[in-house]
Order: structure tokens, then C-alpha cells, then sequence
């Protein structure tokens, strides 16, 4: 098991935004956090990468996460931010920081454009169109070789062949590279097509954990199979 | 329209010829105005920062203030000086009073509110997801704080344009503290003034040209530097 919550609870002043969230991931798995907007996904990756306190306990590879940035585990932001300078500065960002080598990070380029196909590596990355963005935003989560990637909504606003790329890379960075991925999305389809395990979060509640086969075919819960069916409106 | 023409004229040969005055008087106002830019870009990144990447009582008020002093009227900052560094007033053992040093502290105070708040202004106005960004790919406190001032340099080099605009073309405060002495204290303005006074026009259109030039140059410069980024 590479993460586990338990009792996971968030309030800001009255309102309680998650509520007791308990599950746990293991290595390497493809999770899925499904549910509405304002259900409260984004919240709960922001605890778990420790950038938002809460009451409750998250364990990373069996240790006890407290404050700061846990090192094997990287987040992708829905609207990822591109800093203003060049695709390749942009991407080498994380390991620069650590003081890596240039022959190690050439060797890791490599690797991740292999699977994230990136061309003009020279280009200012501000000018990058969504898929683009989405993909370079990913190879910068990549080059750190994460054990963990948390995902935030991260087609939420790309077209459908993008949304298909991002998929393809992603199925390919979870079956063939074995990284652990946690997906939050609204998309039902795409959490169907991605995953292996989903959790369904409506209103900060855990409504269910169960395998794809069981969450799709023969969900556990009546609250899961209107979610499904669409008649929950949010 | 005849004495523009000869001012002109005359002051091109001035030029050309490397008029001893002219050098002294520019090389001074250079001299002066980088170093009261260079100074306090030093001391007014503190306060930018400071005040973009930490939260403490009175952080508002001293926006406020810092965003007031941008309009300093530069003859009471002169006055000021001149108080501070004269005979009776706390600095006067200094004796720096119609010194270049003088006339560096003056400008100093000009250009330290300006360079503050626009600096502040830039990187305060950054998207707060950046920061997250950094964090999350491993960078600590101080690499995320260099990663904002890089992704602000724009307007941190835009502070330092405004900056140098207001030192070189200030002349009330330089000519309260340096006294406009001769090849010891005449600076680019202070000596315009005098000889349009006098009416040593050609002198005075000279010393505009070189001025306009120089805040040209400076302005091309930095600007350059501004679009074209800072490699990391």
C-alpha cells in the first residue's frame, strides 16, 4: 500500500467541505476520486499533498505525512501554470532544483518524451495551446520519476483528441512505467475507461470504493447507480 | 527660430569635440544616477519582497506608505538631505553636504519608494498557483521566491526604467544638497538649468541632447533585457 486516509475532515467555519474520507492505494494502482464539482476533489489532493491542514492521518509508503511536500509524490493542477521561459526549462524545472547532473537529466528527457511527445522543446511555454500545456505540464511531473501522481481534473477543458492523448499517455504511465495514479475528475466516462479502483465523493462523503467492474455493473450503492445514471444534478 | 538652429549646431560641435564641461557634467550625472539605481534596487528588493511573501501586522499600511513615497516631491526629500548632512543637523560630521554623495543619498530616497512598489506590485500580482507549482515539483521556500521574481522580472526591470527615469531627470533635491558646483557637483539638470538661466542656450541644448540620449539608451537597454528574459 503506497497511501492510505483515514478520517479525512475538512470545515471551513460551518460547512464541512470532506467528511471522515477513509481509503487507501496501492502500488501501482490507477484511483479514481469521481464526483461532482464542489464535491470536494480538489480539497482532499491539497491534504494529501499537504498544502491544505485538516484533521485526520495520511500515510505515504507507511509514513506518517505531517507538513511539507512528501518527495516521491507530485501533483498536477487542473489549470496547470507554465512558468514564462522555455518548454526545456519548464520541464528539467524539478530536477535543476535538486542539483541533478545534465547527463541525468538528458537521460530522463529522453525517457519521459518518449512517452510524452513533446517537439519544440525551445518554445516559450506560455504559448502553448491547453494539450500542449496538459502534456508538458505532465512531463514535468514525470522527470521527477514519482512513485505517487495525484491528478487534478487534467482534461477538464482540453477537446476530445486531446483528451485522448492525455488518456493514452497516462494508461501508458500507469500500466508500463508503474506509477501509482490518483485521478480526481467529474468525467464518469473517462473514469471508467482509466481506472482501476474509483471512489465516489458527493458533498465531501465517501459514497463508495469498488473496483471498475462493480462500481460500473453492479454498484454497491443506490446513491452511485443515480450518480451514474445522471439523475444526481450538481 | 535662429538661436534654436545655432543652439543646435553649437551644441552638436560641443559634443562631437568632447567639450571637457560636457564629459565632466555627464559622467557625474551617470555616476550619481547608476549608483543611486544600483543602491537602491539593493535595498528596495527587501522591502518588495518582504512585503509579497510574508504576512505581519501594519503589512497594509506600509503598502500604503511605500506606494505614497513614489510621489515624493523630490524638493522636500533635497530639503531633508540638506537638514540631515548639514553643519548642525545629526549627519553633519559627515560633511558630505555638496558632495556627489549627497546628491547620491537624495536620489536614493526618490528611487527606493518606485522600485519598491512596482516590484511589490509585479509580484504580488502573480497568479498564487505558481508558488504551489514550485512546492510541488520539490522547490523550498527560497527557490519558489526566485522562481516569482524571475516569472515578475518584467516589471522588476520596469521599476528599474522608472527608477533611473526619476534619478536622472530629477534636478530640485541634487540642486538643494550638491550646491550645482562646477566640476565637483554639476550635474546634467542642475547645469540646464543654470545656463538657460544665463542664457547660454546652446550649452543648455547640448547638455538636453546628452540627457534625452542617455534616458534613451538606458531605456533601450534595459528594455532589451526586459523581452528578451533572464536564462535560468
Amino acid at each position: 500500500m503506497i497511501l492510505e486516509l483515514k478520517g479525512i475532515t475538512k470545515t471551513y467555519g460551518q460547512q464541512k467541505v470532506l467528511d471522515s474520507v477513509c481509503f487507501s492505494v496501492g502500488k501501482p494502482e490507477f484511483f479514481t476520486i469521481l464526483g461532482p464539482s464542489g464535491a470536494g476533489k480538489t480539497t482532499l489532493l491539497k491534504i494529501i499533498t499537504g498544502f491544505i491542514s485538516s484533521s485526520g492521518t495520511v500515510h505515504f509508503k507507511g509514513r506518517r505525512l505531517n507538513n511539507g511536500f512528501p518527495e516521491g509524490m507530485v501533483i498536477g493542477f487542473q489549470n496547470p501554470i507554465m512558468f514564462n521561459t522555455s518548454v526545456f526549462n519548464n520541464i528539467t524545472y524539478g530536477l535543476k532544483i535538486r542539483k541533478k547532473t545534465s547527463n541525468y537529466i538528458e537521460g530522463k528527457l529522453r525517457d519521459v518524451l518518449h512517452i510524452v511527445r513533446i517537439n519544440d522543446l525551445k518554445r516559450n511555454a506560455l504559448s502553448l495551446s491547453g494539450g500542449e500545456v496538459q502534456r508538458v505540464a505532465l512531463a514535468r511531473l514525470l522527470m521527477l520519476d514519482p512513485e505517487l501522481i495525484l491528478l487534478d481534473e487534467p482534461t477538464a477543458h482540453l477537446d476530445p483528441s486531446n483528451v485522448g492523448n492525455i488518456e493514452h499517455i497516462l494508461h501508458k504511465v500507469n500500466k508500463e512505467m508503474g506509477k501509482t495514479i490518483i485521478l480526481a475528475t467529474h468525467n464518469i466516462n473517462q473514469a471508467k475507461r482509466l481506472s482501476d479502483r474509483l471512489m465516489l465523493l458527493i458533498d465531501g462523503r465517501t459514497v463508495e470504493i469498488s473496483d471498475n467492474e462493480t462500481f460500473f455493473n453492479k454498484p454497491k450503492s443506490a446513491e452511485t447507480s443515480r450518480f451514474l445514471k445522471g439523475d444526481i444534478v450538481w | 527660430m535662429g538661436v534654436i538652429i545655432e543652439g543646435f549646431v553649437e551644441a552638436s560641435r560641443l559634443i562631437l569635440t568632447l567639450d571637457p564641461e560636457i564629459v565632466a557634467i555627464t559622467w557625474l550625472s551617470l555616476k550619481v544616477s547608476v549608483s543611486a539605481v544600483v543602491l537602491g534596487f539593493i535595498l528596495a528588493m527587501p522591502i518588495a519582497l518582504a512585503l509579497s511573501f510574508y504576512n505581519f501586522p501594519g503589512k497594509q499600511f506600509l503598502v500604503n506608505i511605500v506606494n505614497t513615497l513614489m510621489g515624493l516631491p523630490p524638493v522636500v526629500v533635497g530639503l531633508f538631505v540638506y537638514l540631515i548632512l548639514s553643519a548642525s543637523g545629526p549627519l553633519g560630521f559627515m560633511q558630505l553636504l555638496y558632495s556627489p554623495a549627497a546628491m547620491i543619498i537624495a536620489q536614493l530616497i526618490i528611487v527606493i519608494p518606485i522600485i519598491a512598489a512596482i516590484s511589490y506590485n509585479s509580484i504580488s500580482s502573480l497568479d498564487s498557483r505558481l508558488k504551489e507549482t514550485a512546492v510541488s515539483l520539490g522547490a523550498n521556500n527560497l527557490q519558489a521566491m526566485w522562481l516569482l521574481i524571475m516569472e515578475a522580472r518584467k516589471g522588476i526591470v520596469t521599476s528599474i526604467i522608472a527608477g533611473f527615469g526619476a534619478a536622472i531627470s530629477e534636478v530640485g533635491a541634487i540642486f538643494i544638497v550638491g550646491g550645482n558646483i562646477r566640476f565637483h557637483t554639476r550635474a546634467l539638470t542642475t547645469a540646464i538649468m543654470l545656463e538657460t538661466r544665463r542664457g547660454q542656450f546652446e550649452l543648455a541644448i547640448a547638455l538636453g541632447i546628452i540627457l534625452l540620449a542617455m534616458a534613451f539608451a538606458v531605456n533601450i537597454i534595459l528594455t532589451r533585457y526586459q523581452a528578451r528574459g533572464i536564462p535560468r
